[in-house]
């Protein structure tokens, strides 16, 4: 799905489009301004591999900050390349084919990956994207060994892929990965986005439903026994029943977790400026016949988008939702440390630049007061089917807010817990409009 | 100064037609002004130039081939009417400037009526002769057909200077010096615009009549009921910067410092005397005062940010102080909170107070429904004056009403008359007369009720005629109008008194859906149903209701969105916080003012 979620970037905020270089420009090509050419090694723009760097990142708050971390981190790896953007697509990722971007950007993110080493436990691995299945798996595995070299990890970690379904056919895609499971990839993420081959279609995703089962087939066979599937919900030409009909199809494909968004326009991308039409009274109507269909299949609805058979929660997205500590690599990737949450340039070339000059690609980072650390861990925690203490949401919120929302079943209070019922995680924010 | 070296006079047009560039390219020519730091120099209120319209009317003295040429600046809109006429009274004479391009407007035949009946010398003017599209030859013709003006125009480009110079010989040739008076006479003096200095207080702009005005005079207002007595400070000439003087001769136009600290104490039209020299001050006034100027657009005016009433409270007295032809009071609305009831002269007077709000004291604020001034007949027996829905009197109390109409002039090409009669008619219109001033060009007089004149009007009228049709209006009193209904809005079962209007009681319903349905769109959709409803005379005449909202959430949120995510929140907090609130629905300030347009 790799192209679907993760870090609501648009292409403008990257710094460039589709077909343009992630990297900087080669000074060898086209100085007539006329596309250039994406090729040649790094050095060739100035950068020398093999060059000693000593105090790297100097600038870095890693090298001088000493992050109070309990607990093994959740490790998430970006991967910003697709094939092509998806034209609902508003993620930090770009179309590149080019085999040697790919390796460039691989080489900083490794330097980047480096310079944690010796420092943190890690409970979970996730390379999102983007698609990380687009790169040759030669290519994953190098940077899952500096992963494995730089931190803890734990034996029994989970180590989630996205992967496109298209990247994964046939016999390539088998063999793929078959090397996925060995480098220790024991969950696969597939976008999937719709089992409708005319939606598929009109999406240019290259595969039908056919293929995702045979792609969801060979997972299994090459060892993947946790699964989740990415839909998107309320697409505008799809009707009501065909919306039902995909969540049970996509349930035949026995998957271990199903993640349920309904469709967005963001600003910037090409559904946005087609105008496409999205109706939230009928994503809403989708959304609870989503969840009245997989509650009757036994599916767990465990946040506000996912569903999971019981013991396959996502525990590296549990992480986020429990507002633990979190490493972002790659570029615009997020971290949260203890108090501190930093992410990186969001604009491939800055990332870039940043770590071949050894400075750290760390773009913004703020400390949370205790305050705002509450407030967040009471927001992401409601999206949790257990939701929160009583006490700490009610720190946060009035009681009469509490109470309206309790009135029209939005908010359940349980053995001291308060949660929001499925109807409530619809309209969410307008409770946490009204936080202090 | 010997005054038959002097001419008066005032430029008239209807707007756009060119008048502040001329008015500067006198300056200019003239040498009045060396080089013209700023264009438009008689607009000094940036507002002014920004809208190209002139708001107060200036006076400027300049020299030319030894003569004093005082041009006394006219305001060009319909709103300002009073101000052409109270301007023309300075003068002998007027320039009656024409867009080539444009051709006579509905102002164009106002003023030039109002100058013909004034008995003023009139030198016709076709500006802006360099335009592609300029039709001088017919504009030239209609001048005469149109206006009866005989004399041949004065061609000129205000833009480029091309024919300033002959119309400056022209002034001196065909304006008639002012009379000299009998010299020995008490000196009098009409005051005909003021303005405040931050430094000097009020400052006079005077035109003498009789005998002199000097400084160390003392001076008395001739309807002033206490006859205080007050002492010239100082006189002088505007040229176009204060200049002081010794004295200001009859026929000359000045300024007069007095002492005076609020606008308010003085009238213009007021007649000024001399009351310590050895003649005695003449027993008449130099013209009649009539009666003040009276608002007769009110609207509802509250702070955007709830809280900021008391510095919108100063904002309004500081521009009072410049401007004493609008008026406020205190008012409250239950949806809006504390804010005021303000008079204004016409819509764009309430637009000119509403951006100069805006850009001299930073206030942003929400207006509510124009209202005019109804005068209510009640069972008591007296009548009132009603300027808010807020007061209209309930149903059953109520013995007549009467609405204040107003006489419009409109000029429109034959081929849109159909369409503005149409319009007249729907609002209501009474026609008075119909007048072919060439085969090509109509004048429409029609009396229609000042309430459906200050709601849209203006902009309906451009967008029938392809903005050829032109307006002129002037108050034409009032009307009885038999059944005249408070229409209240209510807002999930409250009323929301800065949204009722006063309608005739046919148009109730139509006025109320149309309404309801923009409403419906303004405003947001809320954690339960709202229930919009019209209500009249104790019955709902219409509804409409704004569902629910289902779905508002962040539906995708990982580790890297959670900032992201908690400022769009944040943002989205922002939001809400402009909102204001009737019970437990929130309303954007926006609903108040867009809801206002007619359909």
């Amino acid at each position: 799905m790799l192209d679907t979620r993760k870090k609501e970037i648009s292409p403008l905020q990257c710094g460039f489009s589709a077909g343009e270089s992630p990297l900087p420009p080669d000074p060898r090509t086209s100085p007539d301004g006329s596309p250039r050419v994406l090729a040649g090694p790094l050095s060739a723009t100035g950068f020398k591999g093999d060059s000693p760097v000593l105090n790297l990142y100097p600038l870095y708050p890693a090298s001088s900050i000493q992050y109070p971390v309990s607990s093994a981190l959740g490790l998430y790896v970006h991967i910003p390349f697709c094939r092509r953007r998806c034209d609902y697509c508003a993620f930090a990722t770009h179309a590149v084919s080019d085999a040697s971007v790919w390796e460039r950007y691989v080489d900083v993110l490794i330097r980047e990956i480096e310079m944690w080493r010796g420092r943190f436990k890690a409970a979970t691995v996730f390379f999102g994207g983007g698609t990380p299945t687009l790169l040759p798996v030669s290519l994953i595995g190098r940077v899952t060994a500096a992963i494995r070299s730089s931190f803890d990890v734990d034996p029994a970690a989970e180590w989630t892929i996205e992967g496109h379904p298209a990247t994964l056919m046939g016999e390539r895609g088998r063999e793929c990965l078959g090397r996925l499971t060995q480098l220790g990839f024991n969950r696969l993420s597939l976008g999937v986005e719709s089992v409708h081959n005319a939606t598929l279609a009109k999406l240019s995703r290259d595969y039908d439903f056919d293929d995702v089962c045979d792609v969801v087939g060979a997972a299994r066979e090459q060892g993947f026994s946790n699964i989740n599937l990415d839909l998107i919900l309320g697409w505008p030409w799809e009707s009501d029943k065909q919306h039902r009909e995909s969540i049970s199809k996509a349930c035949e494909l026995a998957p271990t977790h199903l993640s349920v968004y309904p469709l967005k326009i963001e600003e910037g991308t090409p559904f946005f400026r087609q105008n496409v039409p999205v109706n939230p009274d009928f994503q809403a109507d989708e959304y609870m016949a989503t969840h009245e269909i997989l509650q009757g299949l036994g599916w767990e609805h465990y946040e506000v988008a996912n569903f999971a058979r019981t013991g396959f929660r996502s525990r590296h997205n549990l992480i986020y939702w429990h507002f633990g500590d979190y490493l972002g690599l790659g570029v615009s990737a997020a971290s949260k440390i203890g108090q501190r949450s930093f992410s990186n340039a969001r604009d491939i070339r800055n990332y870039t630049a940043c770590l071949r000059e050894g400075r750290s690609p760390c773009a913004d980072e703020e400390v949370l007061d205790a305050r705002e650390i509450d407030r967040r861990k009471v927001i992401m925690g409601l999206r949790l089917k257990e939701g929160v203490r009583s006490n700490s949401a009610r720190s946060l919120f009035q009681e009469d807010i509490l109470s309206d929302f309790k009135n029209l079943d939005y908010l359940r209070e349980e053995t001291g817990s308060l949660r929001f019922t499925p109807s409530g995680w619809l309209v969410s924010n307008q409770l946490y409009l009204h936080a202090v | 100064m010997d005054s038959s070296k002097i001419r008066n006079f005032s430029i008239i047009a209807h707007i756009d037609h060119g008048k502040s560039t001329l008015a500067d390219r006198l300056l200019e020519t003239t040498g009045s002004v060396r080089t013209l730091e700023r264009a438009q120099f008689l607009d000094s209120m940036e507002l002014e130039q920004e809208r190209g319209i002139t708001i107060k009317a200036k006076a400027v003295r300049m020299s030319w081939k030894g003569h004093i040429l005082n041009l006394l600046d006219t305001p060009g809109h319909v709103d300002f009417t009073f101000e052409v006429h109270r301007a023309l009274w300075a003068c002998e004479g007027v320039v009656l400037l024409v867009d080539a391009s444009q051709g006579i407007q509905a102002q164009t035949v106002a003023n030039c009526e109002i100058a013909q009946k004034s008995g003023l010398a009139i030198l016709p003017v076709v500006n802006k002769i360099d335009l592609q599209n300029a039709r001088v030859e017919e504009t030239v013709d209609d001048m005469e057909r149109i206006l009866g003006l005989r004399d041949f125009p004065f061609l000129v480009s205000a833009k480029t200077g091309g024919g300033v110079s002959e119309l400056l010989d022209g002034i001196v040739s065909k304006v008639p010096a002012p009379a000299a008076g009998p010299s020995a006479a008490a000196g009098a003096a009409l005051i005909f615009d003021s303005y405040m200095d931050p430094f000097r207080g009020v400052i006079l702009v005077v035109r003498v009549f009789e005998g002199r005005l000097a400084a160390k005079h003392k001076i008395r207002f001739f309807h002033d009921p206490a006859a205080k007595e007050y002492l010239a400070e100082e006189v002088g000439y505007l040229a176009p910067a204060r200049q002081a003087a010794a004295e200001l001769a009859a026929g000359e136009v000045g300024y007069l410092v007095c002492g005076l600290k609020d606008p308010k104490e003085v009238r213009h039209g007021e007649t000024l005397l001399v009351v310590d020299g050895a003649a005695a001050p003449r027993a008449a006034p130099l013209k009649p005062l009539g009666a003040p100027l009276k608002p007769f657009v009110y609207v509802g005016m509250y702070p955007m940010q709830l809280g900021e009433v008391s510095s919108l409270q100063a904002a309004l007295e500081r521009l009072h102080l410049t401007d004493p032809s609008f008026e406020f009071n205190i008012e409250a609305s239950l949806a809006l909170g504390p804010g005021f009831r303000v008079g204004f002269l016409g819509l764009l007077h309430l637009e000119i107070i509403k951006e100069r709000l805006k850009r001299e004291f930073s206030q942003d604020v929400i207006i509510t429904n124009p209202n005019v001034r109804y005068r209510v007949g009640v069972k008591k027996g007296e009548t009132i004056e009603v300027i808010s829905p807020a007061h209209f009197p309930a149903h059953g109390d109520i013995t007549k009403v009467e609405e204040p109409y107003a006489r419009v002039k409109i000029l429109t090409p034959a081929a849109h008359l159909g369409a503005v009669q149409e319009m007249l008619k729907s609002r209501r219109g009474i026609h008075i007369e119909t007048a072919h001033l060439t085969p090509q060009s109509i004048r429409l007089t029609w009396e229609i009720p000042l309430s459906e004149l200050v709601v849209d009007f203006y902009d309906k009228l451009k967008a029938i005629s392809q903005g050829y049709a032109s307006l002129d209006y002037e108050l034409a009193g009032y009307r009885f109008k038999e059944d005249l209904v408070k229409v209240d809005i209510l807002i999930h079962g409250e009323p929301c008194d800065a949204l009722s209007f006063i309608v005739p009681k046919e148009k109730a319903f139509h006025e109320s859906r149309s309404l309801l349905e923009r409403l419906r769109e303004l405003v947001p959709r809320q954690m339960f149903e709202v229930a919009l409803q019209a209500s009249s005379q104790g019955k709902i005449i219409a509804k409409e209701k704004i569902h629910s909202i289902r779905k508002d959430v962040l539906a995708k949120c990982y580790g890297g969105d959670i900032t992201r995510k908690m400022k769009l929140l944040e943002k989205q907090k922002e939001g809400k916080k402009r909102m204001r609130k009737l019970g437990r629905v929130d309303i954007p300030p926006e609903a108040f003012l867009t809801v206002l347009r007619k359909t």
